[in-house]
């Protein structure tokens, strides 16, 4: 009985179908020398075939993911152009400590700022000020990473100090420490 | 990026790996063939290009052109005493034709290997920086190694780059950067890539001698592993612990007692090399030079021959030990998770609570790692043992269970938010004793390998250039 046939005849038609006689026939397949020959045969096939659907896929999933974001240009990894700004910036300050102001709420934004600024000033020390920036302790070359620009000119006009802003102009020196 | 830089980056990697390969021929330690020679050397190599470059800055160096010719002398020296010199006696393997599921198994892990180097390629030159641990951190300190102008300045981190971690990668970027003549995101790049592949080429040859398919089987299941793709990709040292950790046991299976007493004790020497180069990469290093260490030494019990080994390996692992402990001593902070413990670290460890958060973590971890591939590894494994006659070895699943407890007791202690530790650290920590894993798992010691070598065993004297042909 064909399989179509079988689904068109229903639950009525399943005690009619050869179960038994299929599985006495599977048997005498694999009690066959030659059957056993093949399937052990066949194992390392098997095995290989197995472990390459991993090892091909995986590697094809990270091409998958990371070719778009190449054809996407630069702008993927805005950290890299970030860090190669400061660090530009960072040739004209001396090897002394610098400290870090932000008007940013988040922390996981301030982190992200503060982590890739001491990256790219390294070997100075990156002194991360806290949230408050309206009140510098100390003279000494500063970066900062402000959203409003407005807020970044008040701090400056306070401080006298250096400061790096990002206001959607990329970042830029406006005054230096006297 | 200009194709010298790359060259004298690529020439920076070269020249260790081939001096080391050179030395592991001479000697007749390591997998055989020029793939896990230079895999292994790779790795070697990588440890003791971090050693110099570290000692020369110790020592008031600095990173310009003069450390290059230094570093590259010292390199050239090693390579020539290794190739002038008379080689050890090597035993030839009967040549044995492949098979043809052999051959497409080496067809398809090759397609494999290039579609996981392209695919690292592309993410690193889409994310130069590598991911959030690489440029905040390690490549962070590679730059504070390599730029400052002092020996105080170059040593000196600030403390939130976690100053008491090891510099094995720090000063190996810092290396190829003195190389390239200046700080470049390729170096941290190339050194990741070379790092992964030479896992995965390692795990292929030391898995040889069990044969062709299990061999391409572990590779190919190695790299089908998208957590520890991504962690190759992140320039993170997860995988260049796991090398370190897969050579200290392939190096240790090489140890064996039935093997002629020098080569045994030169692979003890060699992999305790591997284990002191482990824990200059990684803290965790130190918990995999435990473990490893502890169970290979049970596994052959206390006898004469087993004790000499582990005296070497002692012995071998002595330069990179020192070197993580002069830099732990001179660094002010203690690690975050030791300066944490007091008289609540015994509560943490009994709480049930968090014993139960831990042990799920850890299950729901290795049924995730790389989409499932433990079960296919588990699976692949079953269906390639054949039952009987070859032997496997045990102890490397045993101080793989070992470690992965030590890992699940830190996570118990941790002073960190236990699910957030869990979630940044335990698929890094998986990552790391996964090449180990494979190995355990595929391993077969082949039927007659399993006898001590008998005199009639074709030992022959290999020339310098060339192996002798067999005579038996």
């Amino acid at each position: 009985m064909s399989l179509p046939l079988l689904f068109r005849c229903g639950a009525g038609a399943w005690p009619t179908f050869p179960f038994r006689a299929i599985l006495r026939f599977m048997k005498t397949c694999l009690q066959t020398r030659a059957t056993r020959s093949w399937l052990m045969g066949g194992r390392p096939f098997a095995a290989l075939a197995l472990a390459a659907a991993f090892g091909l896929a995986a590697p094809w999933k990270i091409l998958r993911v990371w070719w778009p974001l190449r054809q996407a240009g630069a702008e993927s990894d805005p950290g890299s152009q970030l860090v190669a700004q400061v660090e530009a910036l960072g040739a004209s300050l001396p090897l002394a400590p610098v400290a870090f102001v932000s008007d940013s709420t988040d922390p996981a934004e301030r982190g992200l700022h503060y982590f890739l600024i001491q990256h790219a000033l390294a070997p100075r020390m990156v002194q991360d000020m806290g949230p408050n920036v309206s009140t510098p302790r100390e003279c000494r070359p500063v970066i900062g990473w402000f959203r409003d620009p407005a807020n970044a000119r008040e701090y400056g006009a306070k401080s006298g100090m250096r400061i790096v802003l990002d206001g959607g102009q990329g970042l830029q020196l406006l005054e230096a420490c006297p | 990026m200009s194709v010298a830089i790359c060259a004298r980056m690529a020439i920076a990697l070269a020249l260790p790996t081939l001096a080391a390969g050179a030395w592991l021929r001479r000697v007749g330690v390591g997998p055989h063939g020029i793939v896990g020679r230079s895999a292994l050397g790779f790795v070697l190599g990588a440890a003791m290009g971090s050693l110099t470059f570290t000692g020369w800055r110790a020592l008031g160096g600095t990173s310009n052109v003069t450390y290059a010719l230094f570093d590259g002398l010292i390199f050239t020296v090693l390579l020539i005493a290794a190739v002038a010199g008379p080689n050890s006696p090597v035993t030839i393997k009967p040549s044995r034709a492949s098979s043809m599921v052999e051959r497409t198994a080496q067809v398809v892990a090759t397609v494999s290997a290039s579609l996981a180097v392209a695919g690292w390629v592309i993410a690193s030159r889409t994310a130069p920086l590598g991911d959030w641990d690489a440029w905040a951190m390690w490549n962070a300190r590679a730059r504070f190694l390599f730029l400052a102008p002092t020996t105080r300045e170059a040593f000196w981190f600030p403390p939130v780059l976690h100053p008491d971690y090891p510099l094995l990668l720090p000063a190996s970027v810092a290396r190829l950067f003195t190389y390239a003549g200046g700080v470049t995101t390729a170096a941290p790049a190339m050194l990741a890539v070379a790092f992964a592949l030479a896992t995965a080429a390692l795990l292929w040859a030391a898995l040889q001698r069990s044969g062709g398919v299990p061999a391409a089987a572990a590779t190919l299941l190695l790299l089908g592993t998208s957590t520890w793709l991504d962690a190759a990709r992140s320039q993170y040292a997860d995988v260049p612990l796991a090398a370190f950790v897969l050579a200290f046991a392939v190096l240790l299976a090489d140890a064996s007692p039935t093997r002629d007493a020098a080569r045994c004790l030169a692979s003890a020497a060699f992999a305790g090399f591997c284990a002191g180069a482990a824990f200059w990469t990684k803290n965790e290093g130190a918990l995999y030079l435990c473990a490893i260490g502890a169970t290979w030494f049970l596994a052959g019990g206390w006898k004469a021959p087993r004790l000499a080994a582990a005296g070497a390996l002692v012995a071998g692992s002595a330069a990179p030990l020192f070197a993580t402990a002069l830099h732990k001593f001179a660094q002010p902070g203690q690690n975050d998770i030791l300066a944490a413990q007091g008289a609540s670290a015994l509560s943490r460890l009994m709480d049930p609570a968090r014993i139960a958060v831990v042990a799920t973590a850890f299950g729901r971890g290795i049924v995730a790692l790389g989409d499932g591939v433990v079960f296919g590894a588990l699976v692949v494994s079953l269906v390639l043992a054949t039952s009987g006659s070859p032997r496997r070895l045990r102890w490397p699943l045993a101080a793989v269970g070992l470690a992965l407890v030590g890992f699940a007791t830190v996570f118990l202690l941790t002073p960190h938010p236990l699910e957030w530790h869990l979630a940044t650290a335990l698929h890094r920590l998986l990552v790391q004793c996964w090449p180990l894993a494979l190995y355990a798992l595929f391993y077969r010691e082949p039927a007659a390998a399993n006898a001590p070598e008998s005199p009639a065993a074709a030992v022959v004297s290999a020339s310098a250039g060339s192996l002798a042909a067999p005579t038996a």
